[in-house]
């Protein structure tokens, strides 16, 4: 009797945990406004509780440039998908995007460049690929919001019109993020913040967008679709194997500048979904590759990536795969510690930087 | 009041796991607002991870773990209850032929 009781236990608890953890998928996927504003206004609360000052000695680095970029791309596609949202949303789209501009955000980069600081170095042929993270966040800011500062618009301009020449001119199709080293992702980044400049200013940027997308097969595994994760600027031998949470991350990023390279790249991701128990999680690395994480990947456990599973929200939404999207969000939902303060909601695992990400990935258009 | 809380008394651990759970979880909303397991720059915050893994102990225990273990003794007392019927029959027919017999 125990054997059956033990098995109706097991039957019990694969049917309902998995719909309990899922149980705000839907919605999400659904584009529900009011799922989407609660975890927003943790983010609204967040850039307006973060004061200019503190951030200067505190609040810094590659983490926090990240964090206040995904801010801005996840309150900017609110502001797309709602635009009676706009007008209150717009001005701290602004706001998230020119602090992931600000000089000391980017500190991490000017030492690994040996103190050349990228935004003084225009004209010099040095990729510094990491600052098309801020530049993306800019070109959304300046899509939605007609206060824009000039000033800042001027200095993204220029920025843009570096990464333009650069990426012409490699015949790789890559740009360096540090001496020497070239991440794909970074590249689809500098694309997604090329095309998004073109949205807001109305510049024609279709040939280097060519360029790039032309590249993308040579940046890939044939065999799995992934993008390498890293790889020589100027030779484009590979320096690192193809990985999941690059081509997830690029599959989140080629979205603003090609959908059928996401769509593309999502599905390679997603390809390599591990779904146990309605519980869906994405592989680092292709089958027979071994490999440890890193600070790409987060912690590899078991052989699934935190941060290729989160990216991997995006993934199914750029690829419109409903179910693989549910399993994943099942997943976010378990150990993302979802919590509520009043009306807003936040997951208190990953804190801002979790908070801002999973924004921008539970909202890219579908 | 005896009979609820003989009733809910192989669960007990499941509820005190849910009230600890409840409160941490509200010291944790609180507390998470501008923090997360990573600091703003990248270092791991010690404190604040430690926490946040055992409520994700807890958090796995209660959702994972209380719904089989529910389950499970909820099948096991059934099932006594179901053998137990067939007995409870046989002794009320023995009683009712003892007392017809004269």
């Amino acid at each position: 009797m125990r054997a059956v009781a033990f098995v109706v236990a097991l039957g019990v608890t694969r049917l309902v945990v998995p719909l309990w953890c899922g149980r705000d998928a839907a919605a999400w996927y659904g584009d529900d406004p009011a799922t989407q504003r609660a975890l927003a206004d943790e983010l609204v609360a967040f850039e307006r509780d973060t004061s200019d000052a503190a951030s200067e000695d505190r609040f810094v680095g590659e983490w926090a440039l990240v964090t206040h970029q995904m801010v801005a791309l996840g309150l900017g596609q609110l502001c797309l998908a709602h635009p009676a949202w706009r007008a209150e949303l717009a001005p701290l789209v602004t706001r998230a995007a020119i602090r992931s501009f600000r000089r000391e955000m980017r500190a991490f980069g000017t030492n690994a460049w040996h103190g050349e600081e990228a935004m003084s170095t225009l004209d010099g042929d040095h990729g510094h690929a990491y600052l098309a993270y801020p530049a993306l966040a800019l070109g959304m800011a300046r899509l939605l919001d007609p206060a824009f500062p000039a000033d800042i618009a001027a200095q993204h301009d220029a920025l843009i019109a570096a990464f333009e020449r650069r990426l012409l001119a490699s015949p790789t199709g890559l740009i360096e993020t540090y001496p020497g080293e070239a991440y794909p992702t970074d590249v689809a980044a500098v694309a997604g913040a090329i095309a998004m400049h073109g949205r807001a200013t109305h510049a024609d940027h279709a040939r280097v967008l060519a360029h790039w997308a032309a590249s993308v097969p040579g940046q890939t595994d044939p065999a799995t679709g992934f993008v390498i994760q890293r790889m020589d600027a100027t030779t484009g031998h590979a320096h690192d194997a193809p990985r999941a949470s690059g081509t997830a991350l690029a599959a989140y990023f080629a979205s603003f500048a090609d959908r059928a390279i996401a769509t593309r790249l999502a599905k390679a991701a997603l390809a390599h979904t591990a779904t146990h128990f309605g519980f869906g999680a994405i592989r680092e690395y292709p089958e027979g590759v071994e490999g440890h994480g890193d600070v790409d990947s987060g912690p590899v456990v078991l052989g699934v990536s935190v941060s290729a599973t989160g990216f991997a929200l995006a993934c199914a939404r750029i690829a419109g795969d409903e179910d693989a999207f549910i399993a994943i969000e099942r997943t976010t939902d378990l150990f993302g510690l979802p919590i509520r303060v009043g009306d807003r909601r936040a997951f208190a695992i990953g804190g801002p930087i979790g908070n801002a990400l999973l924004l921008a990935l539970l909202t890219v258009p579908r | 009041m005896k009979r609820v809380w003989r009733e809910l008394r192989p669960f007990r651990w499941i509820i005190a796991l849910a009230i600890v759970y409840g409160i941490a979880h509200v010291v944790l909303a609180q507390i998470s607002a501008h923090r997360g397991i990573l600091a703003p720059d990248g270092d791991v915050d010690r404190g604040y991870a430690a926490f946040a893994i055992a409520m994700l102990g807890f958090r796995i225990a209660l959702v994972v773990l209380a719904p089989m273990v529910v389950t499970y003794r909820l099948a096991m007392r059934l099932s006594a209850q179901l053998d137990r019927h067939p007995a409870d029959q046989a002794a009320r027919v023995d009683e009712q032929r003892d007392e017809d017999a004269p």
